[in-house]
């Protein structure tokens, strides 16, 4: 994938439901890109880094907290 | 990198992201006019592989100027800033505040501003010409920290009274805001990647628009601008920052 022009591309891990297989878990892991035409900046909180400033980043971290909220969101990469 | 859904914040992103993938799911988010720039057949029924959000400032663009001229009944001569960097999002933008302001007998004045710099001079402009109020075109180049604070002083300096459709630039100063709800968005947003993460297809998944704006009005700018906010605008308002 390449997306010319807009540089970032924060990919924030998801995790779903564990799936049960013969008494087993097995964990199916995603990776969403959020893609912001901002320049990127780190922050600490809530995830260790996410990409985005301000208003961008605002609505990045409100997009985290609800998967977080449901027990989806496990981890956040740069 | 292979990535499962993309969220694309704002227009400029996700047509950026439609034009990169036919595949890949792509979600929207805060995205002014989802049809009107191309990205979606319709809101009931995106189709392709794009669905999300939608911000719909395009159509509240002329209610944010109403706004304006409810709290500045004297204005005739409005500055528009905004960034023609952003081309499809910017001129829907505009051309509905034109639209706004025939039917409000207002005389606006575009002023172009593709980085901080510019944004000085705008005001430069404006403060040079008979300009009696301000509509700040919500673009991430004005929206990025510090730019918000840096504008709302530049009108609070230039004697403009202000709007812009992100309630956070109320928050830095501006006079008055009027938009959807970030976070909420942003919430919702999510909820779209969940399903589709658990095989609904992008298509099929309408496009959600806000249900509810959030009028914003700083009282301690007013009161710096030297302005009386009419009785009537202030109930109206969902926060009157004090």
């Amino acid at each position: 994938m390449r997306l010319i022009g807009l540089a970032v591309v924060l990919t924030v891990s998801l995790i779903l439901a564990p799936l049960t297989a013969e008494g087993q878990q097995a964990e199916k892991m995603y990776r969403v890109g959020l893609l912001s035409p901002t320049t990127q900046v780190s922050v600490s909180k809530p995830f260790g880094g996410v990409c985005g400033p301000w208003a961008t980043l605002k609505v990045a971290i409100s997009f985290s907290s609800s998967a977080q909220q449901r027990g989806d969101l496990i981890g956040c990469l740069n | 990198m292979r990535v499962d859904v993309i969220v694309a914040v704002v227009t400029q992103a996700s047509l950026a992201a439609k034009n990169a993938t036919k595949t890949i799911p792509i979600v929207m988010l805060a995205v002014g006019d989802p049809v009107g720039a191309g990205l979606v057949a319709s809101l009931a029924q995106p189709g392709g592989n794009i669905t999300g959000t939608s911000f719909q400032n395009v159509e509240v663009a002329g209610k944010s100027l109403e706004l304006l001229k409810n709290a500045i009944p004297k204005a005739r001569v409005v500055a528009v800033l905004w960034n023609p960097a952003n081309p499809v999002y910017q001129a829907q933008m505009v051309k509905a505040t034109e639209a706004a302001a025939r039917a409000l007998g207002i005389q606006l004045r575009l002023l172009a501003a593709r980085d901080a710099n510019e944004v000085d001079k705008a005001f430069t402009t404006m403060t040079g010409e008979r300009t009696d109020a301000l509509v700040v075109i919500v673009d991430p180049l004005f929206t990025a920290a510090p730019t918000p604070t840096r504008i709302a002083a530049l009108a609070v300096t230039s004697r403009l009274p202000s709007i812009s459709a992100f309630r956070e630039y109320a928050e830095a100063g501006g006079l008055m805001a009027y938009a959807a709800n970030f976070a909420e968005r942003g919430r919702r947003t999510a909820v779209y990647v969940d399903k589709i993460l658990k095989g609904t297809r992008p298509g099929d998944l309408p496009v959600e628009q806000p249900t509810t704006f959030d009028l914003v009005i700083n009282s301690k700018t007013a009161k710096a601008l030297g302005l009386t906010i009419p009785q009537t605008l202030l109930l109206r308002a969902d926060e009157v920052i004090q």
